[in-house]
């Protein structure tokens, strides 16, 4: 997106001022949006946003200033501006800045060339399967997008990359209404692929889930308020590792101290059967990266092994802070945030326990069936999250659908707890939210048993 | 090439190809965030953003295309018409004319005319300020003041030109405490005045983390809650969608067809704003001059929230509640300064007549927690509990769970210590303390 010559006058600027490091960050997307309302699109967008950033590290402080505008001049200035954070007078030089190493792979269906009929098409199809599921369902609404970003990066040790990274995604939120009620229930699957990816997504499946989640719960009785074992179900009951244990292993809050996980490295934090991971590198998912936004290669990070904490998720700043490897885990939302460590796919390793008896051994819990989102004080390790789809488990069976469930806890006792999981892992899509603004990230799970947690609700007893 | 030449492009290029309308929502801005830690820079951003937001008509439908790029305009009015061909919704969405705005002043800002050295002085004496409040402050995880100007600038082929800058201050301070074995954490986190107020937020932040220890959970069941100021506006923030006309249209809230029915006790008033001197706007989203406006008037719901498209096919007047998912996004309903009117007994008044009941002071979980179809909610929160009129212990890891429907209906007292409190972009959320009847809470 620039010559290699303007790159480099472009980092000695950003040096200018005692910096011990600079980079160079240039994103250019175009994404596209539909969405469905009642059967019928309602709206049609398309987005393209185009700037760059540019940073300067010196020891742990940083300095950030991004413009939309390309032309070198602004460039230079905008590499001043983030320069101004510091304010020594002696400046350094850069490295001499290497060929561009391309990671961009070829896709099987470009997103260019996709049309919204194309789009359409998929949208009409969850919805007829959605409504098709039951007389009570009495709304859907249905959305797609896509998003291909290219990204450049250059730093002041040399490094040149870039990268195309294509995503595509489907969601959709089904309401069931009866006697002046309504629940609702949603889905919405995802790949860091083009749209090939509907080959894997089966678009029907996802609407009857969702259809099913709102019927279900339309019939539910409000959750008990009480503190019992739960079964978290796979696939995106993985929001659990997520909220209640990974944010709180980024060095984002961990460099500073600012986490309940900070100087645990090497030490028990979970019971033994619980292995977690943090994969950037499984192609197509998701939260797939095949470079970072600093330019590092992906890795798989094993976080948790056995129950012991074997390793942190870093970017380069905290890196150097924390004497930590890299993971390849420094990701933004776009060039309107600087990086940080982010999470790409994480999941509980599969274990060998069995799915049923896990239910069977309960003499009063919550099954939690589907789980919606949640978040997380890293500091205190205090986490929630929200049941989309649960069910109240008396004498080992499922007695009946139950609505408004939430688990707290808190990070540090939760992954103690877990006393069971299950062979077969799956995962689900989401966006996190953190410092550096939204990415994509997948979160997955086979089924597992936590022991005991706190459940909110508004019911009595059942 | 500049907005002005892009924008001429772009109408010439819509008229050309068969729209019988173009407008384009162009938003440019700076902004300067500044975070401080141990008396020295930590993160530092500065910025210069700009976009553009093509909308046309064709055919009676709208399609819209967003770019940062000025460059060929026709491929955008392209893809702006291949999107409103793929429109099948038959609602018209009139477009805003030629108005008049009023003069609604600006928002208190106070590092508006202060140089990024004076704003980066202010955080570290902030920070210095915070640590000699109390021994047992060991740092700051957020010591930092964002602080940006935006214009936007609407403007079409039916006659709307407005245009308007806001500048908007505000200032993060997150402490962190240390007493005995435990380690807590709160936020002071103001926009206008409050924002220059070194001494009100470090009172605030520091008095709400010593809220935090010895916290232990309380038994399950029902119980009289009082939700403290900022949590009540957090409610607001998290449920306005209840009152949104499009949203009612599709059929996704249970507050569709209530106007003129009772929706809540008799105390309650919800006012939506956009000229409040908190946060002054001319004009919303497309254009439409700014109105103030009951949404529950003792309450009883006197009108949901609309754009010129779900007024029209209400057969009513926009609210001037037209937003924009962020200048790339479609025309959507978006609340402005959104408030519960403050009510006369101060907040130590409000616990006396708690007397037994629990302080609610945070919720957790407010955007995954609560189901905005039914209206149910249930969110991790802390507090303190109220015995005989007085506080006698510190709460946490307990869930409080129920109905927004039946919390309207249920609330008991307001409370006089209003403030707007959360928001964003659009707008602000303001309330005083409430007591609520009854909520299910889940603890021990």
């Amino acid at each position: 997106m620039v010559s290699e010559i303007i790159a480099l006058k472009v980092l000695e600027a950003a040096l200018s001022t005692g910096g011990d490091f600079s980079e160079l960050f240039f994103e250019d997307t175009e994404g596209n949006n539909v969405s469905m309302v009642d059967g019928k699109i309602e709206s049609a967008s398309y987005k393209r946003s185009r700037g760059a950033g540019v940073r300067v590290l010196k020891g742990s402080q940083s300095g950030y200033a991004y413009t939309a505008d390309l032309s070198e001049e602004a460039l230079i200035k905008t590499a001043r501006a983030a320069a101004a954070v510091l304010n020594s007078q002696k400046g350094y030089n850069s490295m001499p800045i290497a060929k561009n190493r391309d990671y961009t792979q070829a896709v099987k269906r470009q997103l260019k060339e996709v049309e919204n009929a194309h789009r359409i098409d998929l949208l009409k199809r969850m919805h007829k399967a959605a409504k098709g599921y039951s007389p009570e369902i009495s709304q859907v609404s249905a959305r797609y997008l896509d998003v291909n970003r290219r990204i450049e990066i250059f730093n002041s040790e040399g490094l040149h990359v870039s990268d195309t990274q294509p995503r595509v995604r489907v969601a959709i939120e089904a309401v069931a209404t009866k006697d002046g009620e309504a629940q609702s229930g949603f889905e919405g699957p995802g790949r860091g692929m083009g749209f090939e990816a509907f080959e894997l997504i089966d678009v029907e499946a996802t609407a009857l889930q969702a259809a099913k989640t709102a019927v279900t719960m339309l019939h539910g009785l409000p959750c008990p308020a009480k503190t019992v074992p739960v079964v978290i179900d796979g696939g995106f009951g993985g929001v659990i590792l997520h909220e209640a244990c990974v944010h709180g292993l980024e060095a984002t809050s961990v460099a500073k101290g600012n986490s309940v996980f900070a100087g645990k490295l090497g030490q028990k934090v979970a019971s033994d059967i619980v292995t977690a991971i943090d994969d950037g590198t499984q192609k197509g998912e998701w939260g797939s990266i095949r470079i970072d936004d600093e330019g590092t290669e992906s890795k798989r990070n094993v976080l948790i092994e056995n129950g012991v904490l074997k390793s942190y998720l870093v970017d380069r700043l905290n890196a150097k802070k924390m004497n930590h490897p890299l993971t390849g885990s420094s990701r933004r939302q776009d060039y309107t945030y600087a990086p940080t460590s982010r999470m790409t796919n994480t999941f509980f390793a599969p274990g060998n326990d069995d799915e049923a008896e896990m239910i069977r051994s309960i003499d009063e819990g919550l099954f939690a069936a589907r789980m919606g989102g949640g978040s997380v004080m890293p500091l205190t390790g205090d986490f929630n999250f929200a049941v989309a789809e649960g069910y109240w488990i008396k004498n080992g069976e499922i007695v009946c659908p139950v609505r408004g469930a939430t688990l707290i806890g808190r990070g540090a006792d939760v992954l103690f707890k877990i006393d069971r999981i299950s062979k077969e892992l799956w995962h689900g899509q989401g966006n996190c939210g953190s410092l550096s603004g939204m990415v994509p990230t997948n979160v997955g799970q086979p089924r597992i048993r936590v022991s005991e947690m706190v459940v909110g609700g508004k019911g009595g007893d059942i | 090439m500049n907005f002005i030449e892009f924008r001429k492009e772009l109408f010439d290029c819509a008229n050309a190809l068969g729209c019988s309308a173009a407008e384009v929502y162009f938003e440019e801005g700076t902004n300067f965030n500044v975070n401080v830690l141990g008396q020295e820079i930590d993160r530092y951003t500065a910025a210069v953003k700009f976009g553009l937001n093509l909308r046309v008509k064709y055919q009676g439908k709208d399609g819209y295309a967003y770019t940062e790029v000025f460059e060929d305009a026709q491929t955008l009015v392209k893809h702006a018409i291949d999107n409103a061909k793929a429109i099948e919704n038959e609602d018209e969405h009139p477009m805003q004319g030629k108005c008049k705005d009023e003069d609604v002043g600006s928002m208190v800002d106070p590092f508006s005319n202060a140089s990024e050295q004076e704003k980066i002085k202010f955080a570290y004496d902030l920070e210095q300020a915070v640590k000699a409040k109390d021994e047992r402050v060991l740092r700051t995880s957020y010591c930092m003041i964002d602080s940006g100007s935006s214009t936007v600038h609407i403007s079409n082929t039916m006659g709307l030109d407005a245009k308007e800058t806001t500048s908007i201050s505000a200032a993060i301070l997150g402490v962190i405490m240390q007493q005995g074995v435990e380690t807590k954490e709160a936020f002071a986190i103001e926009v206008g005045e409050k924002a220059g107020d070194t001494e009100f937020l470090v009172d605030k932040a520091v008095h709400e983390c010593l809220e935090k220890f010895n916290a232990t959970p309380v038994k399950s069941g029902e119980y009289k809650v009082l939700f403290r100021n900022s949590v009540m506006a957090e409610m607001l923030e998290t449920f306005w969608g209840q009152f949104s006309a499009d949203a009612a249209q599709k059929g996704l809230t249970l507050m569709a067809n209530k106007e003129g029915t009772k929706v809540a006790s008799d105390i309650v008033n919800l006012i939506d704003d956009p000229k409040h001197k908190i946060f002054p706007r001319a004009f919303d989203g497309e254009g439409t001059p700014s109105v103030t406006k009951h949404i529950i008037e003792n309450g009883v719901l006197k009108t949901l929230m609309h754009n010129l498209k779900t007024a029209k096919k209400a057969n009513v007047e926009s609210t001037s509640n037209a937003g924009r998912a962020g200048t790339a996004g479609a025309i959507n309903v978006s609340p402005t300064n959104m408030y519960l009117q403050s009510g006369v007994k101060s907040y130590d008044d409000m616990v006396k007549t708690l007397k037994n009941g629990i302080i609610i002071t945070a919720l957790e979980g407010t955007l995954s927690g609560a189901n905005d179809i039914s209206g149910e909610f249930s969110f991790g929160a802390k507090g303190l509990l109220v015995e005989n009129g007085n506080i006698v212990k510190s709460v946490d890891q307990i869930t409080v769970a129920g109905s927004f429907y039946e919390l309207l209906q249920d609330i008991e007292e307001i409370g006089s210590d209003f403030r707007f409190s959360t928001g964003g972009e659009g707008g602000l959320f303001g309330a005083a303390s409430v007591i609520i009847k009854k909520l299910m809470v889940a603890g021990e």
